[in-house]
């Protein structure tokens, strides 16, 4: 069994806990800014979450949980984060069911807490950002159904803490989650949902699995657990919607239909902050939770949050790819891209088959520029992708554009009134052989011999090179 | 400039397809490859000089040229 607990033991030597009081308000967030620009990544909890009222929140919070590839990738059993795109779409293409057990088995549901007894503003959430109108969960994974099907449906929603059993939360337009509230609203009936916070890795990113409508996340978690995802009925919905038994927190109410209320500016993935938006609401009627359960926060925007998704995006890349496109071997979405860019890498392509992928890569909604390199190129170097495009690309040859595709409307540069974004692939790959036996007509690479290449490490290994300028 | 060691690449890409750019010479001592301008492989009383083994030859002894 794998839970938030196991991961935090497996990964002990690399948990943070900041001496004394640190405020919910941006304080903890700050901690996350200043690591990034460090490019430092430890898991981090603070025991001593300081509340606006000077209050010191007894359930610690827990962040940073898979800022790191190393971490997020070795919770998986990947042991080079490199390689976990082929892992992550094998997996999530051989689900598992999932069980269901007793609720007297399901640790998440040791208190329950209803009417009110059940107050979210027990919970120690976060004000991230500066501009942030007040606190938001930025871990809870929303679970709904599609009643014409009774197919469930998880994904993150931010949600915005308003009084102790009211908060809003904002399911994307286009999201699956939108599908299932409509079909509800459709019928003038509220919207069951649950809200569950705090789980293993390998479930987080099972949630993150993009999947087709209606289809479970559940199934998915297994593939990644290689076993079923433990599910216990929620207290209010039964087993119309299910939660995991194995999570720490989970909030269940009804979004009352056709209700919307105001929903940010809130911090975003994209590094800028979100507009505000109409969104619909969450009448609190049950919490329930671990007697000591910790807390789980994403912080928005920072690699807290962006490398989990990329990861599970770089997985759904590799799938829509790989059938079309057998010399691929890697796909990276970069944290510097926010959620915009990906990058593959060809060993040896045949003639059209970086234009093929590119294509196939582009018709994700998600993609908005997508990069072909060879395999000498280091994927996880921007550098490195900035000397492919500098060195391999003629703009006009080799770039595809499109427009009018499905993308993020929260994208900075959409232009007015634009409902569609505009795409590009990029073939940054050399040109191929043309002739048997002899080389690429391109010109070879600068080096230096692997020999030189180890003696210029071994001289430099142990050497101090504090105050050594940089470039 | 011999003709019978040399395959010259087509420059006509109806579709659009990447081409290289870069021209290749196998040398006449050690059969390494090593890349030189079609200025200097077209000049035939110009020896080429292979970077890996040294030798120096006229381009007509090349054991093979690709012209891009």
């Amino acid at each position: 069994m794998s839970d938030l607990r196991t991961f935090l033991d497996d990964e002990a030597a690399h948990v943070w806990r900041p001496a004394g009081e640190v405020s919910l308000a941006q304080e903890i967030t700050a901690l996350q800014q200043a690591l990034d620009a460090r490019q430092q990544y430890p898991v981090i909890e603070i025991t001593q979450p300081k509340a606006a009222d000077g209050s010191i929140n007894p359930i610690p919070v827990v962040c940073n949980l898979t800022a790191s590839r190393e971490l997020t990738a070795r919770a998986l059993g990947v042991q080079d984060h490199r390689d976990f795109a082929a892992t992550y779409a094998q997996r999530t293409a051989n689900p598992i069911a999932p069980v269901t057990v007793q609720r007297d088995s399901a640790p998440v549901q040791q208190l329950v807490l209803q009417g009110e007894e059940a107050s979210l503003l027990d919970l120690p959430v976060l004000t991230q950002h500066a501009l942030d109108p007040g606190p938001y969960l930025t871990a809870a994974h929303a679970t709904t159904y599609d009643p014409e099907t009774g197919v469930d449906n998880t994904a993150i929603q931010r949600c915005w803490v308003k009084e102790p059993r009211r908060m809003s939360y904002y399911p994307y337009p286009a999201s699956h989650n939108t599908r299932n509230l409509q079909k509800f609203w459709t019928k003038g009936e509220p919207c069951p949902v649950a809200f569950w916070i705090g789980h293993h890795p390998k479930v987080l990113l099972g949630t993150q699995a993009k999947l087709s409508y209606p289809e479970s996340h559940w199934s998915a978690c297994g593939g990644l657990l290689g076993e079923p995802l433990r599910l216990v009925p929620s207290v209010t919905h039964g087993d119309k919607i299910m939660v995991p038994a194995d999570a720490e927190i989970v909030i269940e109410g009804w979004a009352p239909a056709n209700v919307w209320e105001a929903d940010g500016p809130f911090g975003e993935y994209t590094g800028y902050m979100g507009a505000q938006v109409a969104a619909p609401v969450c009448e609190v009627t049950c919490i329930t939770r671990r007697e000591k359960a910790i807390y789980h926060d994403y912080g928005s925007g920072h690699a807290d949050m962006l490398v989990p998704d990329n990861m599970a995006m770089e997985g759904k890349i590799y799938s829509m790819m790989k059938p079309i496109a057998p010399s691929v071997r890697r796909v990276h979405v970069p944290v510097s891209g926010r959620r915009f860019h990906a990058y593959a890498s060809f060993e040896n392509p045949g003639i059209g088959e970086v234009r093929d992928a590119l294509m196939a890569a582009l018709a994700y909604r998600r993609t908005k520029a997508v990069i072909a390199v060879d395999d000498d190129i280091d994927l996880f170097s921007d550098g490195d992708i900035m000397f492919a495009l500098a060195t391999r690309v003629q703009w006009e040859r080799d770039v595809i554009t499109a427009s009018g595709l499905q993308g993020s409307l929260m994208d900075p540069s959409l232009a007015r009134g634009a409902k569609t974004v505009q795409k590009a692939g990029i073939d940054a790959t050399l040109a191929p052989s043309e002739v048997l036996g002899a080389p690429r007509p391109v010109a070879p690479r600068n080096s230096v011999s692997t020999a030189a290449l180890d003696a210029a490490i071994t001289r430099l290994t142990g050497l101090d090179t504090t105050g050594w300028p940089e470039l | 400039m011999s003709t019978d060691n040399t395959i010259r690449l087509h420059d006509h890409s109806p579709a659009g397809e990447k081409r290289g750019n870069t021209s290749w010479v196998q040398c006449a001592g050690c059969d390494n490859w090593f890349h030189a301008t079609e200025g200097i492989i077209s000049r035939a009383n110009v020896k080429l000089h292979c970077n890996h083994c040294h030798t120096e030859f006229l381009p007509a002894d090349a054991k093979k040229i690709i012209l891009a």
